[in-house]
């Protein structure tokens, strides 16, 4: 697994991301344990302590809980609020960013509603 | 809990000081990177740490006890550099025997199966070997060597990318089974950075920066943009790097913390928010002269 | 992780057994050199020739002394290339410190002289076989030429103290040259210049030692020289830093 270390984002909130990607696609499930830091560290080669940070983030939003002596365990419902949340902030700021990029553009509202018609349309179809 | 104490540590050569007052402390069983330029005073540092040359003056402790001559913390720490020799009435894995009585906790099995990996010829004698093998060779005693302390001095000097990137893992995967204290010192920080949980940023012998590694990549920001407007927002803050990026635009890189509040502010204004590279930040901290390259082009 | 107990001896030693190993080059350069001083003396070390009328004499003398000094010459390059900076080098990535690198020195020098002396005695021996084979036997004077295995030993013995006495001074030579360049001239140029000036000293120096006649005192004092020799050499490299 390679990380992006020229990415704007730390390391560790990549390792969280990728995390919540393993939990959307279920490959870890409810209930399941997760990821140690240390497994987390070998398999990306990074250092133990940005594992974990990586893990306490979605400790901090409950999406994993510590079950004590025997690590971190995803928590129920942990899937429906990620994309709760992706939906909300991501696609939020995603939004955001678009809107601001079309008013630079001279894009007009009509405009850029039809180009979002437009890709909907196209993944459809494909 | 600290394993290498520093005060006020000086090296002198004659007038020039290689290490200036420097203060600081080392983790236990953490991996530190120190980073500096060239002659930023790097080897100095982990020379004294490792007992070979005596500090002009002020503290240092490694394990409590003064490293210098000291058969203790000999003992305990290994230092790894492109200096090191070895007859050449050895053949390579001679080496390898003949290191397991002096370090307690060698691991036999695990530097045979490293050079074997590395496919090194083991009759060959180690004054024979290319730049890049050597580096090589050298950081197999190093990992090997389990030492308490183990130092590394620009391991990676000459190994092509796949050996470096073979290296730090090979690292990591034993650090991670058996824990000891680390430092690895490089100009470079890019390439090690993920396996660091600490970074020591030293320049002219002085210490610039010892922070969490985690930290240093949110540690600055860049602006670039319309001159004006960046400057509007920077005025009056401490900038750690600028340049003229293009006719009225203008780059400054300065602490993220003295702009958070107008992050979004800063966004809607046109300006773009970037994040530094850890190690161009390294570079602007470590700049021995106002500006960059650049200007000197600019005077002709 | 506890830093752990480590002995002084015990370091020496393993530094020992592995510079042992390190520097068998320089042991295979001593029989070298004595094969080398081996032959030259099978060409006599003096001839005298006189002749009148229908007579004439020729008195060739062969000696193994050759050998010896040759041997002398090895111990003393070799007590003086351990101090520089490629043989200190060696120990920069062993477990040590100053003075396990010396007391592992020394260690290899007094084997170094122990062989020498052996392997040069045995060579006087070794010359003797080959004249008593290859010359005419019947014109050979045996002038000393069946040794007992007393003077062998006694032989032996003195020269492996000569030999780890000249160790003790190359060592220490070499270590006031590491420790200050200047020294490279000012040994010789005093040396030189003490000679010069007392003219008996080079004499009453060698009659100190070997003025008497008893094994015991002369051991006794080579060995006491050796010691402080030894001593003050460790004393100049204490402070000295690695790899410099």
């Amino acid at each position: 697994m390679i990380l992006n270390t020229d990415s704007m984002k730390p390391i560790y909130v990549q390792i969280a991301e990728w995390l919540e990607g393993e939990i959307l696609s279920e490959n870890i499930k409810d209930e399941e344990r997760i990821y140690s830091q240390y497994q987390l560290a070998e398999m990306f080669t990074i250092n133990p302590a940005t594992a974990a940070k990586g893990l306490n983030i979605l400790a901090d939003e409950a999406i994993v809980y510590k079950k004590r002596g025997l690590g971190m365990f995803v928590s129920p419902n942990a899937k429906q609020f990620i994309l709760t949340r992706r939906k909300s902030q991501i696609l939020g700021q995603m939004i955001k960013e678009l809107v601001m990029e079309a008013n630079r553009l001279e894009v007009s509202k009509s405009e850029l509603n039809g180009m979002i018609q437009q890709v909907r349309r196209e993944n459809e179809e494909e | 809990m600290g394993v290498i104490h520093g005060v006020d540590l000086t090296k002198s050569y004659g007038k020039l000081k290689a290490i200036d007052h420097l203060t600081f402390e080392i983790e236990q069983n953490k991996i530190t990177g120190l980073i500096g330029r060239n002659g930023s005073g790097k080897t100095t540092l982990l020379k004294m740490v490792a007992g070979y040359l005596i500090p002009t003056s002020g503290e240092l402790k490694v394990f409590s006890e003064n490293p210098f001559n000291s058969l203790e913390a000999s003992a305990n720490s290994i230092l790894i550099d492109d200096t090191m020799t070895f007859s050449d009435s050895f053949t390579l894995v001679d080496i390898l025997k003949e290191m397991t009585p002096f370090y307690a906790n060698w691991n036999s099995s695990l530097a045979l199966g490293l050079f074997d990996y590395y496919s090194l010829n083991p009759k060959q004698p180690h004054s024979n070997l290319s730049k890049g093998s050597k580096s090589t060779f050298n950081s197999i005693i190093g990992i090997a060597s389990r030492a308490p302390l183990t130092i590394f001095d620009e391991p990676t000097t000459g190994m092509d990318s796949a050996a470096r990137k073979d290296f730090y893992r090979a690292l990591l995967k034993d650090y991670l089974e058996y824990p000891r204290t680390i430092i690895l010192s490089s100009h470079l920080l890019s390439e090690l950075e993920g396996i660091l949980e600490d970074i020591l940023l030293i320049n002219q012998g002085t210490k610039r920066l010892h922070l969490p590694a985690l930290e240093l990549k949110e540690l600055a920001v860049g602006l670039r943009g319309n001159a004006q407007a960046v400057i509007s927002f920077v005025e009056g803050k401490k900038i750690i790097y600028q340049e003229d990026f293009a006719q009225g635009s203008l780059y400054v890189v300065l602490k993220r913390e003295l702009v958070q509040q107008q992050l979004e502010q800063i966004r809607q204004s046109g300006l773009e928010v970037l994040s530094v590279a850890t190690d161009d930040l390294c570079v602007y901290l470590t700049a021995k002269t106002k500006g960059g390259i650049d200007d000197v082009f600019k005077k002709g | 992780m506890s830093s752990k107990k480590v002995s002084l001896m015990s370091i020496s030693f393993k530094q020992y057994s592995y510079k042992l190993r390190a520097h068998t080059g320089l042991l295979n350069r001593l029989l070298l050199t004595q094969i080398l001083a081996l032959l030259l003396s099978l060409l006599g070390t003096s001839s005298m020739g006189a002749g009148s009328g229908q007579l004439s004499v020729t008195v060739r003398s062969y000696s193994a002394n050759m050998v010896i000094v040759f041997s002398i010459l090895w111990v003393m390059i070799v007590a003086v290339l351990l101090t520089t900076k490629p043989y200190k080098q060696i120990e920069m990535p062993l477990v040590g410190n100053r003075l396990t690198g010396n007391l592992s020195d020394v260690g290899l020098l007094m084997t170094a002289s122990v062989f020498a002396g052996i392997t040069s005695t045995l060579g006087g021996v070794l010359l003797r076989d080959i004249m008593y084979f290859i010359s005419d036997r019947s014109t050979m004077a045996v002038d000393g030429f069946f040794l007992t295995l007393t003077d062998l030993m006694f032989g032996m013995v003195v020269a492996i103290l000569c030999l780890g006495l000249v160790s003790a001074m190359g060592y220490f030579i070499g270590v006031l040259v590491q420790a200050n360049k200047a020294f490279a001239i000012l040994i010789p140029v005093a040396t030189i210049g003490a000679l010069r000036v007392y003219t008996h000293l080079g004499q009453s120096v060698v009659e100190f030692y070997i003025g008497n006649v008893s094994l015991l005192l002369f051991a006794l004092k080579v060995m006491i020289t050796s010691i402080i020799l030894f001593g003050v050499s460790m004393m100049v490299s204490h402070r000295m830093e690695a790899n410099q």
